[in-house]
């Protein structure tokens, strides 16, 4: 015989004192209803619910004890062993369909419980495979992002290089022209602080793992323009800010959110692209929706929503674009109800609007 | 070097600070914009110039404006700087006729060698300009029947084929030449010619 496993002689034990006591009470239940015309139904029920709940060995533990508590307190005679041939097809007669229940009951009770477990492996599978998905889309929009940040980092860059010469052809003029020289080398301390600013944004963005700290939505906001200057110039969209005066304070990713804010302004942008009639303007707004939550928008001056469910641009894979993928959307919103809040889309007077909310952090102004 | 100006449009503030500091260091004279607007809001400049322009700015881009000056008959010569080395940007650029398409961060060195070309190359334009206005001045001064003898001379003709033409002396047709040649202030006949060209007088053939 093979040693048990704590956990399944503890099992084991539990199935055949659940048998005791579900035939026990069965009896002392039946018992109490003096001559019953149907004795079995209780013992029956008894022994699925041993089966269901104890497994099959105590089912039919379950199944010897209420076929001896039936032939010994409910029939004739009473209070006896013996059998004869009626007793024994009494017996047959409850016993076999008793058996059978028990088996049909294991394996449907074997079946859920395999059921149950492939959906929870595949639940788990599921989660692995988004979160490489917002792996992989948030190193495609950094891809893009290092393009703009290329750009802006070129900007103090040249300025540094033009004030360095500027600084020392003052200094060579005879006599050394000192104010404007040292007004040069003011302008290069300036530039050099500009990009450390833009280098410790790079920094920030390559930090993979989500860092929840608290936030002003407000600097979140700015940041993500910042970084679409390049493809606001390019695509000749104006871009309005309106943020709130006063923000109460989330708990948040900072990058993360910044990505959603950049993947919806970026959709407007490439939606109002091609529009050749009306002003292109991006408008992100924040403000505070009470005490318990802020709500921000990116709202267009594009075509608005294409028609149906506009639920439907969040599932993943689905794009209007030629050559999007679409997952932009659905992992902005897996990003913000992360957060524990909500993103939606409807249509504005003139276009379309994305916008979400995040709940106030607790005990925040 | 008589008094030249260069404009720099780019909307970025330090850019343009810097490059305002590095190009009045060496003397010369400089106005920035912020925008393709705000300079065209400043009249023509009457001395030799040239322009600095950011390919990527707002509202009007760089090749916009360079288009919009071509279109207004503007010479001025453009340095284009930009951000990206974008090839096709770049090419039309200079196909419309830019002088030079610099990369950021570019040398300091290489702006003044650009800006002192086109400098130049305006200069020769606007000297150009001048000459053809004189020279049409001058022919403007002709009287129709002076204009008709010398479009006849630079086309060859001889004093008695132009006499015959215009049904006079060959003596008048002599004395009407030489006012002609007098009037443009030419020194010879190949001189009186190179004039013509210069201000479009059509040969008649």
């Amino acid at each position: 015989m093979q040693f048990m496993q704590p956990s399944e002689r503890r099992q084991a034990v539990w199935g055949y004192a659940l048998a005791i006591l579900c035939a026990g009470s069965a009896l002392t239940v039946t018992a109490s209803l003096r001559n019953p015309l149907f004795p079995t139904p209780l013992f029956f029920a008894a022994i699925v619910i041993t089966t269901w709940y104890g497994g099959s060995v105590p089912g039919f533990v379950a199944i010897a004890l209420a076929t001896l508590s039936l032939n010994y307190y409910f029939i004739p005679p009473l209070g006896s062993m013996s059998l004869n041939k009626p007793e024994i097809l009494y017996l047959l007669e409850f016993a076999l369909p008793a058996s059978l229940t028990c088996w049909f009951v294991r394996k449907r009770r074997i079946t859920e419980t395999m059921l149950r477990e492939s959906r929870d492996k595949l639940q788990s599978r599921i989660e692995q495979r988004q979160a490489e998905l917002a792996r992989v889309s948030r190193m495609m929009t950094i891809g893009e992002m290092g393009v703009s940040i290329a750009h802006e980092v070129n900007q103090p860059l040249m300025a540094l290089v033009l004030n360095g010469e500027a600084c020392l052809r003052w200094l060579r003029a005879d006599p050394p022209n000192l104010p404007e020289a040292r007004k040069a080398a003011g302008h290069i301390i300036e530039e050099g602080h500009r990009a450390g600013a833009i280098v410790q944004r790079i920094r920030a963005l390559a930090k993979t793992s989500p860092k929840r700290v608290v936030l002003d939505v407000n600097e979140v906001a700015t940041e993500a323009a910042a970084l679409l200057q390049k493809e606001l110039a390019r695509n000749r969209v104006a871009l309005r800010t309106e943020l709130a005066r006063t923000l109460p304070r989330v708990r948040g990713d900072r990058v993360q959110l910044q990505q959603v804010i950049f993947n919806l302004a970026m959709n407007a942008i490439e939606i109002m692209s091609m529009e050749t009639e009306r002003a292109r303007e991006l408008r992100i707004r924040t403000e505070a929706e009470g005490s318990e939550s802020i709500i921000v928008a990116v709202e267009d001056t594009g075509p608005g929503l294409p028609s149906g469910d506009p639920e439907e641009l969040f599932t993943a894979f689905f794009t209007t674009k030629e050559d999007g993928i679409g997952i932009g959307l659905s992992i902005s919103r897996t990003i913000v109800e992360a957060h524990g809040g909500r993103l939606w889309a409807g249509n504005s007077g003139g276009g379309a609007v994305f916008q979400f909310r995040l709940p106030v952090m607790e005990g925040a102004l | 070097m008589t008094e030249s100006i260069v404009f720099v449009v780019d909307d970025d503030t330090a850019a343009r600070s810097a490059m305002e500091s590095l190009l009045r260091s060496v003397g010369l004279l400089v106005e920035t914009f912020g925008s393709p607007a705000e300079f065209l809001r400043r009249s023509a400049a009457e001395c030799p110039c040239c322009l600095v322009l950011d390919v990527r700015l707002p509202g009007m881009s760089g090749l916009e404006l360079q288009r919009h000056l071509r279109s207004a008959r503007s010479n001025i010569p453009i340095i284009f700087i930009t951000g990206h080395g974008d090839i096709p940007m770049s090419v039309e650029a200079m196909k419309a006729g830019a002088v030079e398409f610099l990369t950021k961060p570019f040398r300091g060195q290489d702006l003044l060698d650009a800006i002192h070309n086109a400098i130049e190359r305006n200069r020769g334009d606007r000297e150009d300009e001048a000459r053809i206005a004189e020279l049409r001045r001058r022919t403007g001064a002709l009287t129709p029947r002076e204009r008709e003898v010398m479009e006849r001379v630079i086309a060859g003709l001889l004093n008695k084929q132009i006499a015959a033409e215009l049904g006079t002396s060959e003596r008048t047709v002599k004395i009407q030449r030489a006012s002609v040649m007098k009037k443009m202030g030419a020194d010879s006949l190949p001189d009186l010619v190179r004039m013509a060209e210069k201000t479009g007088i059509a040969l008649k053939g």
